[in-house]
């Protein structure tokens, strides 16, 4: 329509030329323009020569003399199909009618599947219910290994203390669903206990045992609630999070985008209390964004406005949400959330045993007295004073009291390990059937080391036959009585420069990223999730001084790594992926005396044996990193400021994954130590001992004490002892001589 | 009123004033779309990639994959409101080459992609052609584009030449006709409540010195006022001599059509009429009823007693009802679903966007929670 104007504008202006210079004739050539239609001209023969170029601009304006009714077509009003046909379903109705509060357990992974292995294995599942009037259904889904013999394996569930009826396992081609009684729930927290009792088809021995599991899908068991049914408040928003928690592993806050920080670190430290020891991944969402193909089950938003009272409601997607409006004016404090996220209670910690006092395994929180399968592990993790440090000889005691089942076949043995190694290896094919007199196993205790240690009992009792199935029993293979007890040998208050202290010590407030233009949201989220992770051991002081500072590869120059002596290099070849195998030039000299070789190595065997008397640990720092690779390294740049760590990540690490090891290095006796410690894909930790650094005394050095001081400088690096020996030797003897020789008569002289 | 006319008014000085308050409106409502706080640029985009094509038609696929005045002017408002100039570029000259067809200046109502005939009649649909104006003002203000703004101009003349007449009752109000064709009958007019959006009105009423839109809306808001006295908005009235009555053959419950009514009333900075109020009071109702399904929200409901006839999976219907909710209650947030065009259909997905545009601008305590 544009173009048409224009085209008649410039007829009209072609035209007005024309009349112009004609007069008379713009009547006719205006009459033209007009594309056959009949014009209905004001003008009139008498006004031309007036050329009065108003009404000719009317005259020329196309449309304005059609009419849309005078057309061929029809005319209909606007009128439109609004609804969807009949039948037709939109996918926006996927909200679900029904959510699903999981259950909780420990030792399930990251797919959220627990097994459950061997003759016989039990589990604790939980699961908070706000309404449990409300229940559907509680469920269980489970599958078992094609190896179990149904007719002879169970599963054996207790729902709040309530045996239910057994069941045969016979989930062999996928997870299947064993509904439970509703009635058994009660409100809030609820303890469903599995015990799976499972026999092989063929085989009975240790092998047999790891052929022989369920597993429990903890992702697709808990209790199914109707979305609808649940009113909205504190308690249901609990139960909510909680699902949410343990279903996703996070929770999305919606929030301006110009929050700060500060407040949702806040959040995230509130929401560790509901996860216990595990991390929460904060997702943070703009108000606006768009919806979620799978709505959560709880959400939290935080408004900016005046500040009232957190509520919680049902969002449209029936999510549960807690809404927070927040003052931005009064800072970046939230308002009370006492009632829907309560601080967080410090969390349990391991036993921890007291140097030189028999301490009972029931006070080092040793639970796992009975073993019933053919290979079986008992753990009992346990930590010592971080200043405790013994690396001479001495010997530490365990007192253990045991049993085993009667008449167990020949082979039959229990080993006792302190940190891997082991200490003791006992017998369980002779005698048996009751309860052994104590046995003093006394072990090095040069083998523990200060912070969390692993004492484990690992019996493995051979199948007798190996090729049938093996005999029924309840009865346990293996007692190991908590009254045992362990017993440390003191020491003096010392310590090696290490990580793992600081670590442990660490609190939420102190994680903090370091100042970065690229990553930024992948080390804010790896802080989000520390900060939901290091909720305070119970019993453990903060160190005012600590700090835990985040950064991502691409952002390096932030970390101080040169106080390590490493280059920028050298730490990227860690967190990079590792490169395809390439054909690697070979550096040696073309020509060479090839018989040479061992002697060479030889020498060189000899030359490392001799520094590592000198300078005990791990060696130089880059040639420890060779080939090494991991998700995050953590690190203590600096000896002079031991508090001061850095959590260094890979672009492609699991910030909730990875704060989650950390959190739990924090109690694991396979955790971070030393001044570096890589954390490996598989979720390890491979730590570098400084060897310069001697062991620090944290007492004064007494007549008391001197002996197991000496006996650790000596122990940690004989070398540089007997130098220093030697050197107060002969000085000893100089200082002697001068004395000697400086009161002998002038006679003798 | 000729373009000349216009043009010098438009120019005069007598509108200076209010040209610089409007730019200044465009601008403010322009500034709280992108704040980074309040950004929506995550639901526009993916309102265009479900629903705008690449050479500017917006796609209706319920009305058989038509594009209408309506759809192609809500996509024009929105490229404009969100400055989307490349977006704004593509939906302009589609319509002007589709649509713009009729003599005058207003939009032909409908196209469809098949058939001989692609514009079946050149009836036009007056709030398309309202909305289309409102987008050519914003962007021809914000931008300083005399040639849309001169666009405007013209629809804004036409619409108020074809499509605005007085009450049959007596009353000297005057009445938005649906189409330039077809709504008036001997005695009396027809008149969709939802065609008013007050807000677009004052503002091209205020550029383009199209004044009788301005009054148009006034009066609307007043026959608003009226019918909610009686119940709910209809989707469809007559009013003739002897007032106000239903129309035969078409619906008198408030549905589809006057779902839009109270959000363009809220929108327009009035939510305490008493139209947004009933509609907030028949959402609460349908929420709080034995009836209420999570997941599905009223869409369809009986005008005098407020029951929901039908129900809608569409979570756009359900962002008008909770917004209308909260534009009349003081709650700071509002259980507004969050923007979603996968399996939601034209119509929802815009009045969603809309709500959210509404919300930003006009009521920003009820902030989606």
């Amino acid at each position: 329509m544009t173009l048409s104007r224009h085209i008649s504008e410039a007829l009209w202006y072609t035209v007005f030329l024309i009349a112009l210079g004609a007069g008379s004739m713009a009547g006719p050539l205006a009459a033209q323009t007009q594309s056959g239609e009949a014009p209905q001209s004001e003008n009139s023969e008498a006004d031309a020569p007036l050329i009065d170029l108003g009404p000719l601009l009317d005259t020329l304006e196309p449309e304005t003399e059609q009419t849309d009714s005078a057309s061929d077509q029809p005319v209909t009003i606007p009128e439109y199909q609004r609804a969807p046909e009949s039948g037709a379903v939109t996918a926006a109705s996927a909200v679900p009618d029904t959510m699903l509060l999981p259950l909780r357990g420990e030792g399930a992974g990251s797919d959220r599947i627990l097994r459950l292995s061997g003759e016989r294995s039990t589990t604790v599942l939980t699961v908070d219910v706000a309404f449990p009037e409300s229940a559907e259904a509680v469920v269980l889904a489970y599958r078992n290994s094609i190896n179990v013999l149904p007719g002879r394996s169970e599963l054996l569930i207790r729902v709040n203390g309530t045996q239910v009826p057994p069941v045969t396992p016979a989930a062999f081609e996928g997870f299947v669903n064993i509904e439970l009684p509703r009635d058994l729930l009660v409100e809030g927290s609820n303890e469903i206990e599995v015990t799976a009792v499972h026999a092989h088809r063929i085989f009975c021995g240790p092998e047999a045992t790891f052929q022989i599991w369920t597993e429990i899908d903890l992702a697709q068991s808990g209790v199914r609630l109707p979305r609808g049914d649940v009113p909205a408040g504190k308690e249901s928003f609990a139960t909510a999070l909680a699902a949410q928690m343990a279903l996703n592993g996070s929770v999305p806050v919606r929030i301006a985008p110009d929050a700060s920080a500060e407040t949702i670190r806040q959040l995230a430290v509130r929401l560790s209390g509901v996860t216990g020891i595990a991390a929460t991944g904060v997702t943070r969402e703009s108000l606006y964004d768009i919806a979620d193909p799978l709505p959560p089950i709880a959400r939290i938003t935080v408004l900016d406005g005046p500040a009232e009272p957190a509520r919680v409601e049902r969002g449209a997607d029936g999510a549960m949400v807690l809404v927070v409006v927040r003052d931005p004016d009064a800072g970046d404090g939230l308002p009370d959330l006492g009632a829907e996220l309560p601080s967080p209670a410090p969390l349990e910690d391991i036993g921890q045993i007291e140097p030189g006092v028999a301490t009972s395994l029931q006070d080092l929180k040793f639970t796992d007295t009975n073993a019933y399968n053919r290979y079986s592990e008992q753990r009992l993790p346990f930590r010592l004073p971080d200043d405790w440090l013994m690396l001479s000889s001495s010997e530490a005691m365990l007192r253990l009291t045991y049993s085993f089942a009667e008449g167990l076949p020949e082979g039959a043995i229990m080993l006792v390990k302190v940190n891997e190694t082991t200490v003791r290896l006992l017998p369980l094919d002779v005698g048996g059937g009751e309860v052994l007199e104590p046995l003093d196993i006394g072990f090095s205790a040069n083998l523990l080391k200060p912070g969390p240690n692993l004492l484990n009992f690992v019996a493995i009792v051979p199948g007798d036959p190996v090729d049938q199935q093996c005999p029924v029993t309840e009865r346990p293979l293996v007692t190991i009585l908590d009254d045992s007890t362990l017993r440390v040998p003191p020491t003096p208050h010392m310590t090696f420069v290490g990580l793992r202290s600081a670590l442990t010590s660490m609190r939420a407030d102190q994680v903090m990223v370091a100042q970065t233009s690229s990553e930024q949201s992948l080390t804010d989220e790896m802080a989000l999730a520390l900060v939901s992770a290091l909720r305070p051991l119970d019993g453990r002081k903060q160190d005012e001084n600590g700090r835990l500072a985040v950064a991502g590869v691409g952002t390096f120059e932030n970390v101080p790594f040169a106080g390590m002596g490493l280059t920028r290099r050298e730490l990227e070849n860690v967190l990079m992926e590792p490169m395809p195998m390439t054909q690697i030039a070979d550096e040696t000299p073309m020509f060479r005396f090839i018989p040479l070789r061992p002697i060479a190595a030889g020498a060189r065997s000899m030359f490392d044996g001799f520094i590592n008397l000198a300078k005990p640990g791990d060696g130089a720092l880059n040639t420890w990193l060779e080939g090494r690779n991991g998700q995050a390294v953590l690190m203590m740049p600096d000896p002079e400021a031991p508090n001061d760590l850095w959590l260094v990540v890979s672009a492609d690490s699991d910030p909730v994954q990875v704060a989650d090891t950390v959190s739990r290095a924090r109690m694991s006796p396979d955790g971070p130590r030393g001044r570096l410690s890589i954390l490996t894909e598989e979720g390890t930790w491979q730590s570098w001992q400084d060897a310069g650094a001697p062991p620090v005394l944290k007492e004064p050095l007494t007549f008391r004490n001197f002996r197991a001081v000496a006996g650790n400088y000596a122990s940690w690096s004989p070398l540089y002892f007997s130098t220093v020996l030697f050197f107060f030797t002969v000085l000893s003897v100089v200082l002697a001589l001068i004395f000697v020789v400086s009161t002998r008569g002038k006679r003798k002289r | 009123m000729n373009r000349r006319t216009v043009l010098s008014g438009l120019m005069g000085a007598s509108l200076v004033p209010a040209f610089a308050a409007s730019v200044a409106d465009a601008q403010a409502s322009f500034d709280m779309l992108t704040d980074p706080r309040s950004s929506v640029s995550a639901p526009w985009a993916a309102w265009k990639a479900a629903f705008v094509e690449d050479d500017g038609r917006v796609v209706d696929r319920l009305q058989q994959g038509a594009s209408h005045s309506e759809s192609q002017g809500y996509g024009l408002l929105l490229a404009a409101l969100f400055g989307d100039g490349p977006t704004f570029d593509r939906i302009y000259q589609w319509t002007e080459t589709n649509l713009a067809v009729r003599s005058d200046a207003l939009l032909a109502w409908r196209w469809l992609p098949g058939g001989n005939g692609r514009v079946p009649d050149r009836n036009n649909a007056s709030d398309g052609d309202l909305f289309y104006a409102w987008a050519l003002v914003i962007r021809g203000q914000r931008d300083a584009m005399p040639a849309l703004l001169e666009r405007a101009q013209a629809i804004a003349m036409d619409l108020v030449d074809k499509c605005i007449a007085p009450a049959p009752d007596g009353s000297g109000r005057l009445l938005l006709l649906p189409a330039a064709e077809g709504f008036v009958l001997e005695e009396a007019v027809i008149v969709n409540p939802s065609y008013y959006m007050p807000r677009a009105m004052r503002e091209v009423a205020r550029v383009t010195g199209a004044s009788d839109l301005s009054v148009c809306a006034t009066d609307g808001e007043q026959l608003m006022a009226d019918l909610a006295g009686m119940g709910l908005m209809p989707d469809w009235i007559e009013v003739g001599v002897n007032g106000i009555s239903t129309v035969e053959s078409m619906s008198d419950r408030n549905g589809y059509e006057a779902v839009r009514v109270a959000l363009f009333l809220i929108w327009s900075g009035n939510a305490p009429h008493p139209a947004v109020l009933r509609q907030a009071q028949a959402y609460r109702q349908a929420r709080e009823g034995d009836a209420f399904i999570p997941g599905q929200f009223a869409i369809v409901m009986e005008r005098f007693s407020g029951r929901v006839v039908e129900t809608s999976a569409d979570v756009g219907y359900g962002a008008v009802a909770a917004f209308t909710r909260c534009a009349s209650s003081p709650e700071f947030g509002a259980p507004i679903p969050f923007f979603q065009t996968s399996g939601q259909p034209y119509y929802p997905a815009t009045l969603h966007l809309m709500t959210l545009i509404a919300q930003i601008v006009s009521v920003p305590e009820c902030v989606p929670i």
